[in-house]
């Protein structure tokens, strides 16, 4: 963790409820529609940071966040607070 | 920083930890004497062995003061293993050192002729010296396969990489499995067990000789097998040629005398062309893609004329042929790879006067050996570069190291950087033109634009996160970035102590 403290512009906060991870046999039932909504709850929030999606039409952003092995939302830390799940364990 | 998870689009996962854990590991040697050793050493701790393979030798460090490089020979293993068959790989899987044991139980005699895009070495008296290349490799494929593993021993392997890789920030990769060694069936296992936490494409070797129906029945089968998130198949691997240190690399101009073939030697290719264009549209019919391994601008040429052919004759369709190496490649071939669509799987690891920079020079004169690799010119062509390590012949296959690379053209190692080991500057990519590399354009390659590759709602949340923004700092450091966390389907696989 040495280099996050260095560079505490760039630190991320890493918040994940343990009691939700997905089952990883269980990826591929899961529908992406009924993922997307902004306002659920993640397995995973990486906040406060640069993401590099290496999409054209959203190159950066602040947040991501995931559930059931995918992706549901890449955007400003904002609004990924609405995502925030009860109890977060803070790994870093 | 945040970036969809590091992949790798041409690698071998298992082979060097089954060399670690199960063979005569030579990777990290720098001495013939080192070398005779651990065979010896190895020997001595597995007395009951029936045979003893091994891994990871150079060329190197043969080089004579004179400055000549006779290469190894089967004297030296005889005088430490001579009543049971050793037979060691070179680090680019492309040359065998064998004993005479393994000789005589080869049937190799000084009589016994290399098959196309073969050799095999002779002392003065004509007696083969116990050097074989490319295709003569083969000739010990029966006494080799007296050394078998199990299927477990395979997964064990398997897992010891997936954890390493990892640790590097890697989700994916593309990996070729060789005849006869159930790597894919090993991962297909491992997955059913929940135990692979990496995105896999499996490749099948194909070599001249091979009937085509036949192998397209072999990969169709496994396509319809392994079609799941974790593990898909739809690939053909084909050598057109074979290394420049090895002068059995087909180029357009010829090697120099230093190669000692004669002046007009261009090198061979591996497959006759008709064979080639053959089986190349045989493929591509059958809706399978091959990769094929063109490390001369003449192997380069070569398989870009069976893709257009294959093309022609089938209609042009999504096939993402690949092409990977390709240290050199003609300006006129470069338009025509784009309007060809087929992608770049290049080693950024190479693109620095590396491990096999000075044997380079030594066949194809400085001057071409400075040019390998020009990357700048394919991209701003239009070509789609895949990024890869070809893990072993890199043993340290890190993508940060390759990220930097192939933005400096100078060697990654701190203490190797102020060394003139530049190459070709001018053919340097952005860090964010590798970054999309060595993600979203593998996951490309593997057919798996639409989960994998980049960071998107609905997409699988496979990440990496670095210790600092590597666009913003000097480039000469990102390898000596850290991985704090590996991400995978959103469940992290590493997490930095």
């Amino acid at each position: 963790m040495k280099g996050i403290l260095q560079n505490r512009s760039l630190a991320f906060l890493i918040i994940i409820l343990l009691a939700i991870l997905p089952v990883l046999s269980g990826f591929t039932k899961d529908s992406p529609k009924s993922t997307k909504t902004s306002g659920e709850k993640a397995s995973l929030v990486l906040k406060n940071g640069i993401v590099y999606t290496m999409e054209k039409s959203q190159p950066t952003a602040q947040a991501i966040a995931a559930k059931n092995g995918k992706i549901i939302y890449v955007g400003s830390t904002k609004v990924s607070k609405n995502m925030w799940i009860k109890t977060p364990r803070l790994l870093i | 920083m945040v970036a969809p998870g590091f992949m790798d689009g041409h690698t071998h996962i298992e082979s060097l930890w089954v060399t670690k854990l199960f063979q005569v590991d030579l990777t990290t040697l720098k001495s013939k004497q080192e070398y005779i050793k651990a065979v010896s050493d190895f020997r001595k701790n597995h007395p009951h062995d029936k045979i003893i393979l091994g891994n990871g030798w150079q060329n190197g460090p043969f080089k004579l003061a004179d400055g000549t490089n006779p290469g190894p020979q089967k004297e030296d293993l005889d005088a430490v293993v001579s009543d049971i068959p050793v037979i060691l790989y070179s680090i680019d899987q492309h040359s065998v050192w064998v004993n005479s044991k393994a000789l005589e139980m080869a049937g190799i005699t000084k009589n016994t002729k290399a098959p196309k895009g073969g050799m095999i070495e002779h002392n003065a008296d004509g007696s083969p010296r116990g050097v074989l290349r490319e295709g003569a490799t083969n000739l010990v494929n029966k006494v080799s396969d007296l050394f078998k593993l199990t299927k477990e021993q395979y997964k064990q392997a398997i897992l010891k990489y997936q954890e390493e890789m990892h640790s590097y920030g890697m989700t994916g990769v593309m990996t070729f499995q060789l005849k006869g060694v159930p790597v894919i069936d090993a991962i297909g296992e491992l997955e059913k067990e929940g135990k692979l936490t990496m995105r896999v494409s499996g490749a099948y070797f194909v070599d001249p000789g091979d009937n085509p129906k036949e192998v397209v029945k072999t990969i169709k089968a496994a396509k319809q097998k392994y079609h799941s998130d974790w593990l898909q198949v739809h690939t053909a691997k084909l050598f057109a040629d074979g290394v420049t240190e090895g002068k059995t690399a087909l180029f357009l101009e010829p090697y120099t005398k230093n190669a000692g073939m004669g002046p007009n030697f261009r090198g061979d290719s591996v497959w006759k062309v008709d064979e080639f264009n053959k089986m190349v549209a045989a493929m591509d019919k059958a809706g399978i893609q091959v990769h094929i391994h063109a490390i001369g601008d003449g192997a380069v040429n070569m398989s870009l004329n069976a893709i257009e052919k294959a093309a022609k004759a089938n209609g042009v369709r999504d096939s993402r042929h690949t092409i990977t190496h390709i240290s050199a490649i003609s300006d006129k071939d470069i338009p025509r790879m784009k309007a060809l669509k087929v992608i770049a799987s290049l080693q950024p690891f190479w693109f620095y006067k590396d491990q096999y920079y000075e044997l380079e020079k030594s066949m194809v004169g400085e001057k071409r050996a400075l040019a390998f690799y020009p990357a700048r010119k394919m991209w701003d062509k239009g070509v789609t570069i895949a990024g890869s390590s070809d893990y072993p012949p890199t043993p340290d296959y890190r993508p940060l190291n390759s990220i930097e690379t192939g933005v400096t053209r100078n060697s990654p190692y701190p203490g190797e950087q102020d060394k003139n080991m530049v190459r070709n500057a001018s053919q340097a990519l952005t860090v964010r033109e590798m970054l999309q590399a060595v993600t979203k354009n593998v996951a490309y390659q593997i057919f798996r634009e639409k989960d994998l590759g980049t960071l998107k709602v609905g997409k699988k949340a496979d990440m990496v996160v670095l210790d600092r923004d590597i666009t913003k700092i000097k480039p000469k450091n990102i390898s000596e970035t850290s991985v704090d966390y590996t991400i995978v389907g959103g469940k992290i696989v590493f997490k930095r102590k």
